[in-house]
């Protein structure tokens, strides 16, 4: 379960991360190398200071990728999910995630006109999310965003 | 007189950074060899009476010869080892072709515009946001790691200033910064290391007194084989460490934001600075968050203006002043503390021995050591001399190049007994406590007769310099002359130094030898015009105001070869 649920969270990040960060998407097999290996540990931001480098260019200041982010909340919403009972919902998500990347098109499935979240639990994820973003440190603003874009992924699924 | 546009070239000479990086060098080797082995190891085992004396002798001869080369040694080991480890901890990838072609395709255009041929392995940080590279590996081989922001932001976004910054590092690997930056960073790490030792000598004492008060006799007998005394000579060595450690620290620090300038004046003359420009003003204005004594790039703003003006290259730099004072007396100090001192017990400094019996030692190690750092003084003169004679249209040197010269004397005093103050303080703190107060005041007053020394000498230099510089057409002629004029400064300021002031004290005698080495250079001068030749057609050139010469025979304009000028009109 934990392989295919850390194959779950990256295979919806790179599909996210098409949407909303393509510019920074060749560097997501990177991330997602760093992820799997552990992916209780990783955590967002660390290990993206800016330093002064010797002899280098030294540009102050930069904003962090936004793809560890998205690992991230995609990884708590598959945890929340899981631990509310969602595990079918989950192993159905992954199939169709499956489907649609190997179609590279995303359907939404109306058929059975039933979300893998409802509003209730959107809710309760939430404010899950945002307990663990703070832990991980996940800029808020960045966070909201990245959240309903998942959030829109999965249920769109 | 045609419109010449003229432009200083700061890569003239032998650069004033690359002496300083060697000071840096020598010091680390130099330091752990001078204390640990001699104040640490050597106290604890032959002091005590276990050896006959010449057998001692010989034993610290034996000791330093092994450590002195091993010290140079490791130091190369471990900046050999440096790509590796830096690959390692930041998880650096290998920039794949396939992975980033167009990525790869605009990097080959680069190095074709630059005719960069180094050996270049590109590499890639992927958890860096910023738009940002850095250089790094040996001599044998460079890497250059673009960051990932660089990579996929700036690639996409803002493909000119991606180009900017991989030519800013080309840069840094077409001016040597390599290997002479991860060199003195090597050294300093070997010596951050080294700390352990006196700090472990500290602690097994308090271990050993400790020992002694639970379990008296036998181990008090101990604490006093091993002399109470060395305690505060293991104290000492700790803090001699940290200072120099933090003096390392800083000038690396400094050397290695001086040589963002000169990698950004490598953009220029490949004549990319606009696009330079334009990259570095996306950054000014924002808050540097690296603290100015750690970072090691100066602020976008002033990096802008240099590539506007190059002329703040070719200001005195204080700095070199200082350390090039400080090391001059550090060097001499290692050297005889090692050779005659701690190896021939303590000849020296022995009441019945002094200058005057070993004077001709003296007078070799010192001309050595000041020779060597008369090369980065003579550069910044040198530099600074071009400035006055071709943008500032001097016929020499200006008014201000002579208050510079001052106030670079008196830094180098300053340095000078800052260095005898440090030196001084350990001796002091060993033997003496009570002599500090007056050995305190002499050393301020002593900066006079070394800063008067300091001054005559670079007087000379800026006289014959000048007069060299401008007609000193091809670099082999110019370097000829720098070394000549600078070893000539040389030796002056030796004579001025230990024969005038320090024996005879009397610095008048100083005027004499300045007048005396004037004389040598001014037929050195004359004959160098009678035989100059046109670079171009080689033929033999008349006396002319040598800046406004051009060849009778090929008619074209003579410049010297340290600046850049192209006729804005033909002749």
């Amino acid at each position: 379960m934990e392989d295919f649920k850390t194959e779950l969270a990256s295979d919806l990040s790179r599909e996210i991360a098409r949407d909303i960060a393509p510019n920074e998407l060749k560097l997501f097999d990177d991330f997602k190398e760093k992820f799997v290996k552990n992916p209780e540990a990783f955590v967002t931001g660390k290990g993206q200071k800016t330093k002064d480098p010797m002899l280098g260019f030294a540009v102050p200041g930069a904003d962090p990728f936004i793809i560890p982010t998205i690992l991230s909340v995609v990884w708590i919403a598959i945890d929340f999910i899981i631990k509310t009972g969602g595990e079918a919902a989950i192993k159905k998500l992954g199939e169709k995630l499956a489907e649609n990347t190997a179609d590279k098109i995303i359907k939404t499935d109306q058929s059975q006109g039933k979300r893998p979240l409802t509003n209730e639990q959107i809710k309760e994820l939430k404010q899950y999310a945002i307990s663990q973003a703070k832990i991980e440190k996940i800029n808020e603003k960045k966070f909201s965003l990245i959240f309903d874009a998942v959030i829109g992924k999965i249920n769109q699924m | 007189m045609p419109n010449i546009e003229i432009r200083l070239n700061p890569f003239v000479y032998i650069s004033e950074t690359d002496i300083r990086f060697y000071l840096l060098i020598l010091t680390a080797v130099l330091l752990p060899v001078f204390w640990i082995f001699f104040y640490g190891f050597t106290i604890v085992t032959f002091e005590s009476d276990i050896f006959e004396l010449e057998s001692r002798y010989l034993l610290r001869f034996f000791i330093i010869a092994v450590l002195a080369s091993v010290f140079p040694a490791v130091i190369y080991w471990r900046y050999s080892q440096e790509p590796k480890r830096i690959i390692k901890k930041m998880q650096l990838k290998k920039l794949d072709r396939e992975k980033y072609p167009e990525e790869c395709q605009s990097i080959d255009k680069i190095l074709t515009e630059t005719s960069v041929n180094n050996r270049i392995i590109w590499m890639y940080h992927p958890f860096d946001p910023s738009e940002s590279a850095f250089t790094f590996g040996t001599t044998e081989v460079s890497y250059i790691c673009l960051s990932g922001g660089l990579l996929t932001r700036t690639f996409t976004d803002d493909i000119e200033s991606f180009k900017s910054i991989i030519r800013h590092e080309l840069g840094h690997i077409i001016n040597g910064d390599v290997p002479k930056a991860y060199l003195a960073v090597s050294a300093s790490q070997i010596l951050l290391t080294l700390i352990i030792l006196p700090v472990a000598m500290i602690a097994a004492f308090g271990v050993l007194v400790v020992l002694g008060t639970i379990h008296g006799e036998g181990f008090t007998l101990l604490v006093s084989a091993v002399k109470p005394s060395s305690l505060l000579t293991y104290l000492n060595v700790l803090l001699y460490f940290l200072i120099f450690l933090t003096i390392i620290y800083l000038l690396r620090n400094q050397i290695i934001r001086v040589r963002e300038f000169y990698a950004d004046a490598r953009v220029y003359d490949w004549g990319f600075s606009d696009n330079l420009i334009i990259t570095l003003k996306k950054y000014t204005g924002l808050k540097s968050q690296f603290d100015i004594l750690g970072k090691f790039h100066p602020e976008p703003e002033k990096r802008i203006e240099a590539l506007k003006n190059n002329s703040g290259l070719f200001a005195q730099n204080l700095l070199v002043a200082f350390t090039a004072g400080f090391f001059y007396n550090l060097f001499p100090f290692f050297i005889f503390s090692l050779i005659i001192d701690y190896i021939f017990v303590g000849f020296f400094t022995h009441p019945d021995y002094g200058l005057r019996q070993v004077f001709g030692l003296v007078f070799i190690i010192d001309l050595i050591s000041i020779t060597f750092l008369m090369v980065a003084i003579s550069s910044t003169f040198h530099r600074t001399l071009l400035k006055d004679i071709f943008t500032n249209h001097h016929r020499f040197f200006s008014l201000a190049t002579v208050t510079d010269a001052i106030t670079f004397s008196l830094t180098f005093g300053l340095g000078v007994q800052m260095s005898v103050l440090l030196t001084g303080v350990i001796i002091v703190l060993t033997t003496n406590i009570d002599r500090m107060e007056e050995n305190l005041m002499g050393i301020f007053l002593n900066i006079i007769p070394y800063a008067t020394s300091m001054f005559i000498s670079l007087f000379f230099l800026m006289i014959f310099a000048s007069l060299s510089i401008q007609t000193s057409y091809s670099k082999k002629d110019a370097m000829k002359n720098f070394f000549l004029f600078t070893c000539l400064s040389s030796i002056l300021y030796i004579f001025n130094d230990l024969i005038a002031a320090h024996l005879f004290y009397n610095q008048l005698l100083g005027v004499v030898f300045f007048l005396f080495f004037s004389l040598i250079a001014c037929v050195i001068i004359m004959n160098m015009r009678r035989n100059l030749h046109c670079p171009h057609c080689n033929e033999k050139l008349n006396n002319q105001n040598p800046l406004e010469l051009s060849c009778p025979k090929c008619k074209k304009r003579l410049f010297s070869w340290a600046i850049y000028a192209s006729l804005l009109n033909s002749v």
